[in-house]
């Protein structure tokens, strides 16, 4: 299970003797717990069969009810049930077994990530409810980045604060890193033990960056929490925290307000004006009445891109074997990517634009010039396979300890 | 003219994508953006830089060093992309000040009871590189400081400031000058020697001379990229 902020995705894996694995079905709840125009609705695919279901699904609970009834068909007996959980925090640092006895510990997670942790949780919940003869696990994205150094998960608060809070720099979009920082050397040939990449998570939703050495997260760009780092859809990115406490001040916001500020209404939304989705911005820049704040959002959107990359560059030593783009907005937006490469031949990226301009996904797909040093890739993501491998890794582990 | 009229001349070049922050667009009015502050200290490193480089000085990033450290990415003579934020806090560390943090931060100590005025005071005069040393600590000290505490604040010092060197860098797609302004002390200079092995990869290649006694510039003839270590003014 998957829980998105407003959609569940799932999918049903089989594992072989020799540990390959194979997909069984899938399904996904859309447009869960939103009140809109549009209505809600569950797409399955199982024994080859598509069904679509448009039915109310005001929470997450009922989304993962509706998906369990989905699955019925299959006939598949399900032995172990893998959940992502956003924000582990320094409870969880590595994937772990879910029972009444650590619940609790999982749920103190809750307020590290209030618009994505308390989902997951209401997701375990009913799983639990519902199978209660399988095993559940669950798997953190903070998980990916919990090695990061010091130099580079570190604020620089009094230590009293530090301690209190547990601030640090934890890191998202773990599962995604986890399995770019696999399939990329696999898909380049390359040696994935000595092999460093800029990894750039673009999603509809939040997006991030990380600097990748030998498999291993040395730094990103989200913090705390998912708010800072990048510019995305509706959240802000990195902005001061001077200037919000000012906002607060002088506009007389509440925290909530301020929160809600940062979090729903800006961004590429609060840039543009008009729209959160930079598909609609590219669009809008050719449009006189538009133009203008389309071309300041999608620069501002770029020119931060651009910075983290220039700085995980040098953080590298300039050692760079691949610049990737992943999830929806990276496999599927010539036009980012190409504004991202611009300039960076001193990084030794070298785009081949007229490649790069026909690859609009899903396939992954190599976009640098013959001569680059880099290796541009995009490659889609695929979180619910690393949440099934690392389930696999988990009984395996427990197997050997049994033998 | 007055001082920060002479500053906003300075940074007049910069592109209005460069100094805003993705917060709702009517918001950044007022003066809710990034403001630059050291301008003429970038301009003079740039002159510095024209007068004893032996190329033509084309894309410079400009390295203040000091308790409050500031960098600025100059094209052409122009200043382009600067490290500065809205507040002297809010981006790089400084000797007391936190630099950018997530701002989720803020609302847990909000949620918690502390006034934006008691958040303040912490983000500003009790951060930095004092509160990782844990007593006040200035940039020399921290430079120069021994131990195993000292190392780690350096280190968490050094990789955000070369986050910003890096970004100023792909601001201007390329670098042919870097300039550390900085004061007449070896830590100050070895320090940016250590920054600068970061450009070995790009064909930087830094001269043996420790004790700085071949003038300003800190790279062999024919290195790709000229770096400069020139003294703070008074």
């Amino acid at each position: 299970f998957n829980g998105g902020s407003s959609s569940l995705t799932y999918k049903l894996f089989e594992a072989g003797e020799s540990g390959d694995i194979r997909e069984r079905g899938w399904g996904k709840a859309h447009r869960v717990g939103v009140k809109g125009i549009k209505p809600s609705y569950i797409e399955s695919q199982f024994n080859g069969k598509w069904v679509i279901n448009q039915t109310p699904i005001p929470s997450h609970v009922e989304a993962a009810q509706l998906a369990a009834e989905s699955m019925n068909g299959s006939q598949a007996k399900i032995d172990y049930i893998g959940h992502r959980f956003v924000h582990g925090g320094t409870l969880f640092r590595e994937s772990a077994y879910i029972d009444e006895s650590n619940l609790d510990k999982l749920e103190s997670c809750s307020e590290l990530a209030p618009l994505h942790n308390p989902i997951s949780l209401s997701v375990i919940k009913k799983s639990m409810e519902i199978f209660p003869k399988a095993k559940q696990f669950a798997v953190f994205d903070s998980a990916f980045h919990s090695r990061i150094p010091v130099c580079a998960h570190t604020y620089a608060l009094p230590r009293r604060i530090v301690d209190k809070y547990a601030f640090r720099k934890y890191g998202f979009h773990g599962l995604s890193y986890s399995y770019v920082t696999e399939e990329v050397p696999k898909f380049l040939g390359a040696d994935s033990s000595d092999f460093n990449m800029i990894a750039c998570h673009l999603g509809t939703g939040g997006a991030s960056i990380s600097a990748i050495q030998n498999g291993r997260s040395i730094d990103t760009s989200m913090g705390f929490s998912p708010l800072s780092g990048l510019i995305m859809s509706t959240r802000a990115g990195d902005v001061d925290p001077l200037l919000a406490l000012d906002l607060m001040k002088e506009k007389g916001y509440s925290p909530e307000m301020l929160n809600e500020l940062l979090n729903k209404k800006s961004g590429l939304l609060g840039l543009s004006g008009f729209s959160s989705d930079i598909n609609d911005i590219v669009e809008k820049m050719k449009d006189p009445e538009h133009r203008e704040r389309a071309e300041l959002a999608f620069s501002m959107y770029i020119h931060r891109l651009k910075r983290f990359v220039g700085g995980y560059v040098l953080i590298l030593g300039g050692k760079v074997d691949a610049l990737v783009f992943t999830d929806d907005i990276g496999v599927r937006s010539p036009v980012v990517r190409e504004a991202v490469c611009k300039g960076m031949e001193w990084a030794g990226v070298f785009l081949d634009i007229e490649v790069n301009s026909k690859a609009h996904g899903p396939e992954p797909a190599l976009l640098s010039s013959s001569g680059s040093k880099v290796s541009v890739v995009a490659m889609p993501t695929e979180e619910e396979y690393v949440i099934c491998r690392e389930g696999l890794q988990m009984i395996g582990e427990v197997n050997e300890s049994i033998r | 003219m007055n001082q920060s009229d002479n500053e906003s001349v300075c940074y007049s070049e910069i592109p209005k994508y460069a100094v805003l922050y993705a917060i709702p667009f009517e918001l950044s009015q007022n003066g809710m953006r990034r403001h630059g502050r050291e301008g003429a200290a970038h301009l003079r490193a740039y002159k510095e830089a024209c007068a004893h480089s032996p190329r033509q000085v084309r894309k410079l990033v400009s390295v203040l060093l000091g308790d409050e450290t500031h960098v600025a990415a100059i094209r052409d003579g122009k200043i382009v992309e600067m490290s500065e934020g809205y507040s002297k806090e809010g981006t790089l560390i400084s000797a007391t000040g936190c630099g950018n943090i997530d701002l989720s931060i803020i609302f847990r100590m909000l949620e918690d009871g502390s006034s934006i005025q008691e958040i303040k005071n912490t983000l500003a005069k009790e951060s930095g590189f004092s509160a990782l040393v844990g007593r006040p600590c200035s940039l020399r000290e921290l430079l120069s400081g021994r131990g195993a505490v000292s190392a780690a604040a350096r280190g968490v010092y050094a990789h955000q400031l070369l986050q910003h060197i890096g970004a100023s860098v792909a601001s201007l797609g390329g670098v042919d000058h870097i300039v550390f302004t900085g004061r007449n002390e070896n830590s100050f200079m070895s320090f940016s020697r250590e920054l600068l092995r970061k450009f070995e990869f790009a064909g930087c290649n830094i001269n043996a001379e420790e004790n700085n006694a071949c003038g300003p510039v800190l790279t062999e003839k024919g290195s790709a990229i000229v770096a400069l270590f020139i003294l703070q003014s008074d």
